[in-house]
């Protein structure tokens, strides 16, 4: 069964590409956009999420996993020194966002609650030049024969083809914060069975993502399929608590219907550790401590990639 | 509450998988003609010999009985048509018996069109289509028995999976409880006209065809 990206590549009309943009790696090895010491606090982060709570042995992950995500997202705001331009974000939490699209004779929607989005009063500049853009039209869709490409899709009947930024919904005309930027999916749950495993967390990621960008494209350019002169990009970053998933997305064009022309551009880069385990309690064999109370496998690129991602479209 | 088959009880939790029998099983909504399904995955089933295999096909994905060498990734064909011509049928295809050439090995059988295949499931049997016989098919089951159905009756072609499921050793006593099967008592009882080998001749041919009654 074409489980998760793929399936989501054709329902979105994107072509994938194996690891993030040139530019926003740029932005992740360059020091001037670091602090000194920030591996030292991004290590203080993951202790104090894993190790220093008090309450039990070892904080499960719908404690652990949003207290890592708000330290994380702190030490990008504290860039807000060096480039003050940081400073026209806003994050938004429990937002809905609906989006409707007809894909070859599928009328496919996404809706429901968001994640945590991160909103701008910019928008990020197109990623891939208008060549690269122009070079998808070559590229053929992936078919799944003879399994139809909307397997496992909840079938619904809806009597309002809705298309919400959250704008008339949640957010007042004229609110100055209008673009969105980043969404941020924490895979929280407890138990395994409810936490979607990567490959799935990718597709949600991306179909998400591609929802929030098509109601923005609806709402600048119109309810016409076309092709956009100024693509949109909206970026996606998953974690579970350990691993993170960074997706950037370009819509180029709203011509869904058919399945040639443009394609819609991702950039994924899957999973992402950004430390190996973390011993809250000390491995003991034979009255000898094997592996003392720490954090193993600090991996500090990721965080450089989560930083990027946050600086993206406006340094 | 008195026990009619003895040896029966205790065995391993067996979580039951809906197979589904009726090979010609159309999606709600989806046209009857002949489609095809993809093989995903070929699994172990605790309750029956044979392997189960899913399919996904058009929006749907179910479990069906696997035959000998189905693979993952695999397409199967299930038709409903009959044509003048005998069909060159793939192992794991689903046709009418009025349309496979006579001497195909098939299995999955229906007695009745439509029912569902209640005939040729257990690990490694398989049955031979004889003859067709005006709108009638004759199949010789596993146990040399013959059986006429109408022609229109779904089959798959092929062997069950799980070939040497009869050639395994059970090894302890501990994996026939496991199975769910209790000991036999050790009692010693003389054997009587019920044992011993047997040979006498053919059942006569089993017909599920209603023919019409030739009034006397």
């Amino acid at each position: 069964v074409p489980a998760g990206v793929r399936q989501a590549l054709w329902l979105t009309k994107s072509k994938a590409l194996p690891a993030l943009p040139a530019r926003v790696l740029r932005l992740a090895r360059e020091p001037g956009n670091l602090l000194e010491d920030h591996e030292e606090r991004v290590q203080r982060a993951v202790h104090r999420a894993r190790l220093w709570d008090t309450a039990g042995a070892a904080p499960d992950r719908e404690s652990y996993c949003p207290v890592l995500f708000e330290d994380l997202l702190h030490l990008c705001r504290i860039m807000t020194m060096k480039h003050p331009s940081l400073a026209k974000r806003m994050l938004a939490r429990n937002y809905r966002i609906a989006a409707t699209w007809e894909r070859e004779s599928f009328l496919l929607q996404v809706r429901g609650l968001n994640g945590i989005l991160l909103n701008s009063m910019a928008p990020i500049p197109p990623v891939a030049s208008k060549d690269e853009v122009a070079a998808t039209e070559e590229h053929a869709l992936e078919t799944f024969y003879p399994i139809l490409p909307t397997i496992d899709l909840q079938e619904v009947t809806v009597y309002k083809e809705l298309d919400d930024t959250g704008k008339s919904g949640s957010f007042r005309a004229g609110y100055p914060y209008s673009h969105p930027h980043t969404l941020y999916f924490l895979e929280s749950a407890n138990i395994r069975t409810n936490r979607f495993r990567p490959e799935q967390l990718r597709a949600k990621m991306m179909m998400f993502a591609f929802g929030n960008a098509l109601a923005k494209a609806k709402m600048l350019y119109g309810n016409d399929p076309k092709v956009l002169e100024q693509p949109i990009v909206v970026q996606s970053v998953g974690t579970d608590g350990e691993v993170f998933q960074f997706m950037v997305f370009q819509l180029n064009t709203t011509d869904l219907v058919s399945s040639d022309g443009v394609k819609n551009l991702v950039w994924i880069d899957a999973d992402q550790p950004l430390y190996e385990k973390a011993q809250c309690v000390p491995e003991i064999k034979k009255r000898v401590v094997t592996k003392p109370v720490g954090i193993y496998g600090f991996q500090p690129d990721t965080f450089k990639k989560f930083l990027a991602l946050y600086l993206h479209g406006t340094v | 509450g008195r026990i009619r088959v003895r040896g029966i009880g205790g065995g391993h939790k067996r979580r039951y998988r809906m197979v589904d029998f009726q090979r010609l099983r159309y999606e709600e909504g989806a046209p009857a003609v002949p489609f095809e399904e993809k093989v995903i995955n070929v699994r172990y089933d605790p309750c029956r010999s044979a392997d189960i295999a899913l399919v996904a096909g058009g929006n749907r994905k179910r479990w069906i009985v696997a035959t000998e060498n189905m693979q993952p990734g695999d397409i199967l064909k299930n038709s409903p048509h009959i044509g003048r011509m005998a069909v060159l049928a793939n192992e794991g295809d689903a046709y009418p018996l009025g349309a496979l050439p006579v001497g195909t090995l098939i299995c999955n059988l229906e007695s009745h069109p439509g029912k569902g295949a209640q005939y040729i499931r257990a690990a490694g049997t398989c049955g031979v289509l004889l003859r067709k016989v005006n709108g009638t098919a004759i199949v010789q089951l596993p146990s040399k028995r013959h059986m006429q159905v109408l022609e229109t009756c779904v089959a798959t072609v092929g062997r069950v999976s799980n070939v040497n499921h009869n050639k395994r050793v059970i090894g302890k006593a501990g994996r026939n409880r496991w199975l769910g099967k209790r000991p036999h008592t050790g009692l010693w009882h003389r054997k009587g006209g019920w044992a011993g080998r047997k040979i006498k001749p053919l059942p006569p041919m089993k017909s599920y065809v209603n023919l019409p009654r030739i009034a006397a």
